[in-house]
């Protein structure tokens, strides 16, 4: 795996809000994650994960508050600048979002994309060359897909063609993974290993990991930190064993939450 | 009873009233015109021609029909075969020229590569800029793209021909600029319809607008666009045999000069032998589809 981050990137959100249009999807959110922490997002559907998870990967732009990456302020940054700091921060989503009717290993390809020209890009796709197609299949290895390198993706299951999207984050030489609730479309059991999987590769290479989770099992199990959003509001930001069970269950309490709105 | 039906039957949409319309303007086209079905009907100096034409489809020429064939005149069926190859030569010219204008023309004129889906730049200068010259190039490449293909490849031949004179080279850019115009159009169309998941993916790793366009649209809609492409390529083989009408030298020379003599035995070799061309093709691009499609 020489082909991997070494240091885990550091985030830090102050007040953040976020606008579409009339609807305020984040409001006064202030979070810090450490470089190499693992951190859980939790929280009903439309309490703004997936929008927190856009602002760290820095495709949504913040309309209050600050967002620092490793220090440094993304809100000044210009589109150069914002790509770059893109392609430092991997993101596995919900769907799975690859392209369909390529190979496996074109698909993990894309991930360095974002460090590449257009024809630098063309060029490594067309011909890999033996030392790039070792490094993919390496990756491939270590997500447990090793014999999919030469297979085309939309013939893999759900749970194989998100083992593509993790080996696209892990070639893209990333120092953080956001991952938009990765498991959403896979069976339980299956669901288990990707989290296992993502965690541990995370912890293995000292990337910072970000992932929302629909399961809370899942998020208390493999967690240390586990931060809840709601109506667009921190609603808790603790230490897995500090969130007590009446914080989980306000968090997902409709009563509540028609009273907050 | 009917109430009831009418309960179920579902609200009678876009669909259905242009359905009707296209049907009622037929009709009403059909007598406008005062077509009268009598017409099909040949004189006696039509019907012998018919006859004789139909009763050689069976029995096509091998050799040729004239009395005095010169010294050194190709085979028939070797110069049937050579006209097809030269046939589908041009087709090839014309058709490769077109795609390269096609690719070109059909990611200026597509919605995808600019509405909103360039990363917001705050700088204001470079926003006027997008906001005011890109709406120009747009809608300049769908004026270019409309000219280029309401106008039939037989017309920018006469054209040409009109200008240039017989050379094989206009032949090749009268079936080009048309074409070039469809593909641009219908490619524009495949890309701006292809699903955003994967626009969203590589933007989201540092890809730049244009990677973004390549890797996330047109390759996600590459087997529709291949697809297409054959199929174009079916039809400019068509019409570069047509084409040889205006006297370039493909299949359409020789079916003329054989129609003129009467030589119905050669006119049906020269058929058959493009029936089995376009079969081949036909053959050969759903075979190519089936293949992209499992």
């Amino acid at each position: 795996m020489s082909r991997e981050c070494q240091t885990g990137a550091r985030f830090e959100l102050r007040d953040l809000e976020v606008d579409y249009g009339s609807t305020r999807a984040l409001a006064g959110v202030s979070l810090r994650v450490e470089a190499g922490e693992q951190i859980a997002l939790v929280g009903p559907s439309g309490a703004g994960k997936t929008t927190l998870l856009s602002v760290l990967n820095a495709t949504v732009r913040p309309t209050g508050g600050t967002i620092e990456v490793n220090g440094a302020d993304l809100t000044a940054y210009s589109v150069r600048e914002l790509r770059r700091a893109r392609s430092e921060i991997a993101f596995v989503h919900q769907g799975l979002n690859l392209i369909p009717n390529i190979r496996v290993l074109h698909n993990v390809l894309s991930g360095r994309m974002g460090r590449q020209s257009f024809l630098g890009s063309l060029f490594s796709m067309l011909f890999p060359g033996r030392k790039r197609v070792e490094a993919v299949h390496e990756i491939l290895d270590r997500v447990g897909i090793p014999d999919k390198l030469y297979g085309y993706t939309h013939r893999l299951s759900g749970g194989q063609q998100q083992r593509v999207a993790i080996a696209r984050a892990l070639y893209q030489n990333c120092r953080a993974i956001l991952a938009d609730e990765p498991v959403a479309s896979v069976d339980p059991a299956r669901a288990r290993d990707l989290v296992v999987l993502l965690t541990s590769i995370a912890r293995e290479n000292g990337l910072t990991l970000v992932m929302s989770l629909h399961n809370l099992e899942l998020a208390q199990r493999y967690f240390p930190r586990l931060v809840g959003l709601r109506q667009g509001e921190l609603a808790f930001d603790a230490p897995t064993s500090d969130v007590s069970s009446e914080q989980l269950q306000a968090l997902y309490d409709l009563s509540a939450s028609q009273v907050v709105a | 009873m009917s109430q009831a039906v009418a309960a179920l039957s579902r609200p009678r949409g876009g669909r259905g009233v242009a359905l009707l319309s296209i049907l009622v303007a037929g009709v009403v086209a059909f007598f406008s015109l005062g077509l009268d079905l009598r017409d099909l009907i040949p004189d006696r100096g039509g019907l012998t021609v018919l006859g004789k034409f139909f009763s050689r489809a069976l029995s096509p020429a091998l050799t040729y029909e004239a009395s005095f064939v010169p010294e050194g005149t190709q085979p028939l069926l070797l110069k049937a075969i050579g006209s097809v190859f030269k046939t589908v030569l041009f087709a090839a010219a014309g058709l490769g020229l077109a795609l390269l204008l096609g690719v070109v023309l059909g990611f200026f004129a597509s919605n995808a590569w600019w509405v909103g889906d360039v990363s917001g730049n705050r700088n204001p200068i470079f926003r006027w800029v997008r906001r005011s010259m890109l709406p120009v190039v747009f809608v300049s490449a769908r004026v270019l793209i409309a000219v280029m293909r309401s106008i039939h490849e037989l017309l920018w031949a006469t054209l040409f021909l009109a200008a240039f004179g017989l050379s094989d080279t206009t032949a090749v850019l009268a079936l080009a600029i048309p074409y070039g115009g469809m593909l641009a159009k219908v490619f524009s169309e495949i890309v701006d319809e292809a699903p955003r998941d994967t626009v969203l993916a590589l933007k989201g790793l540092g890809a730049s607008p244009l990677q973004v366009f390549f890797f996330g649209l047109v390759t996600r809609a590459a087997p529709d666009l291949l697809a297409y492409l054959f199929y174009r390529f079916e039809c400019a083989v068509r019409a570069s045999a047509i084409l040889g009408f205006f006297g370039y030298p493909t299949l359409g020379y020789y079916l003329a000069a054989s129609f003129e003599n009467l030589h119905y035995g050669e006119v049906w070799t020269y058929l058959y032998v493009l029936i089995a061309l376009v079969s081949l093709l036909d053959w050969w691009s759903s075979a190519f589809r089936r293949s992209l499609a499992t």
